[in-house]
């Protein structure tokens, strides 16, 4: 095992070393485990009232991103905003391998935000992780407003907001681009996996201790989510630069007109 | 948005949807097995002579009695088939996206036609 492989195991291992000690044990690690990696909150994870004022506020920021995705759409969205939600639901299912012998999947909301807009990328992901609740328990009913707030509005508005941040002070080429992609992808996987943490802890059942191993594992978590993310918005911007939100941001060598570049 | 974005969309939706049913009900059923990060770091403490996947299930399976080790979620539906799962999802993904832009456009969208989507 390469020496840097084992130094991050060593990391994840400490933590949940300290998590043991603090007497928590199987059932938890299962419903742990679950959320750690899928990130998908489970019903009976969250309390009464945490569920109560996450759906309270998840309904609003949804009601809040349809009255400002009205402005931002055009007639052309709607195979567009489809499609990506198809996308983003496909990619989940795909669990992948990642450092150290585990394994996780994309979330995408940073990559829909980046894509689509922050309002509109909201909108798209909180779609999926609605038939994924409803259609498939992939996530509970009760935590569905948690993990739109997390996985949804942080990570696709968060993720938006933060990649022009980083592109305000970059220079408009390729690698800049796809580079402020890769870093917002990572940063909203971590943020939201804290949040993911305060849900848990403070309206559910988990100790502190959720919260060095949702971030250590995320941390790894996040170079996927990078990657794939990264992959995506690369494809689309030598095929369609045009369809991408950002268009000011786009690289100076692909003009927003859809010039053929493939 | 610059005039030729009236180009169309349609082969870029369409190639878009092929490769989304393609992941979902092809390469999702290669989905990996191997434990996820948390798992692991259970393998790491415990079961730290488990070389494989198999090994480290089986030497949890007999420190908790209880199987932990499932990387998927529960299959869905009540589907055995994944690639069931992968396509009902795909299809009612694309369905409801498609449909709340569509509804949005149709209840008084303030930009019709050719205003831009870039904020």
């Amino acid at each position: 095992m390469p020496g840097k492989r084992k130094g991050k195991r060593r990391v994840v291992r400490a933590r949940f070393e300290v998590w043991l000690a603090e007497g928590f044990v199987h059932e938890e690690i299962a419903v742990l485990r679950q959320v750690a990696v899928l990130m998908h909150i489970p019903d009976g994870l969250i309390g009464f009232a945490m569920a109560v004022v996450t759906w309270v506020v998840a309904i609003g920021a949804i009601a809040y991103a349809l009255k400002r995705s009205r402005v931002e759409l055009d007639d052309r969205s709607i195979p567009i905003v489809g499609l990506i939600a198809a996308f983003v639901f496909a990619a989940q299912m795909v669990t992948i391998p990642v450092a150290g012998g585990t394994s996780a999947h994309l979330l995408g909301g940073a990559m829909a935000g980046i894509m689509l807009g922050p309002w509109v990328g909201m909108l798209v992901v909180s779609v999926v992780y609605m038939v994924q609740a409803i259609g498939f328990a992939d996530g509970g009913i009760t935590a569905l407003g948690a993990n739109i707030l997390a996985m949804g509005v942080l990570a696709a508005v968060g993720g938006y907001y933060l990649f022009r941040a980083v592109t305000a002070f970059l220079p408009r080429t390729r690698w800049a681009y796809l580079g402020a992609v890769a870093v917002a992808s990572w940063v909203t996987i971590v943020v939201a996996a804290v949040l993911v943490a305060v849900f848990i802890v403070f309206g559910g059942p988990l100790p502190l201790a959720a919260f060095p191993i949702m971030i250590g594992v995320h941390m790894l978590v996040g170079i996927l989510e990078a990657t794939i993310s990264t992959s995506v918005v690369a494809a689309v911007l030598a095929t369609r630069p045009d369809l991408l939100a950002n268009g000011d941001r786009l690289p100076a060598s692909e003009p927003a007109d859809g010039r053929e570049v493939a | 948005m610059t005039s030729s974005s009236s180009r169309s969309v349609v082969p870029f939706v369409l190639a878009g949807l092929v490769v989304s049913l393609f992941i979902a009900v092809i390469v999702s059923n290669f989905a990996a097995e191997s434990p996820d990060a948390l798992q692991r770091a259970v393998i790491d403490s415990s079961c730290q002579g488990a070389a494989t996947a198999e090994e480290a299930e089986e030497c949890l399976a007999e420190q908790e009695g209880d199987p932990v080790l499932q990387v998927q979620p529960e299959p869905l539906f009540g589907y055995e088939a994944t690639w069931l799962s992968g396509l009902v999802g795909v299809i009612a993904c694309f369905a409801l996206g498609a449909g709340i832009v569509l509804l949005l456009h149709r209840t008084g969208g303030a930009s019709s036609g050719t205003s831009g989507r870039v904020r």
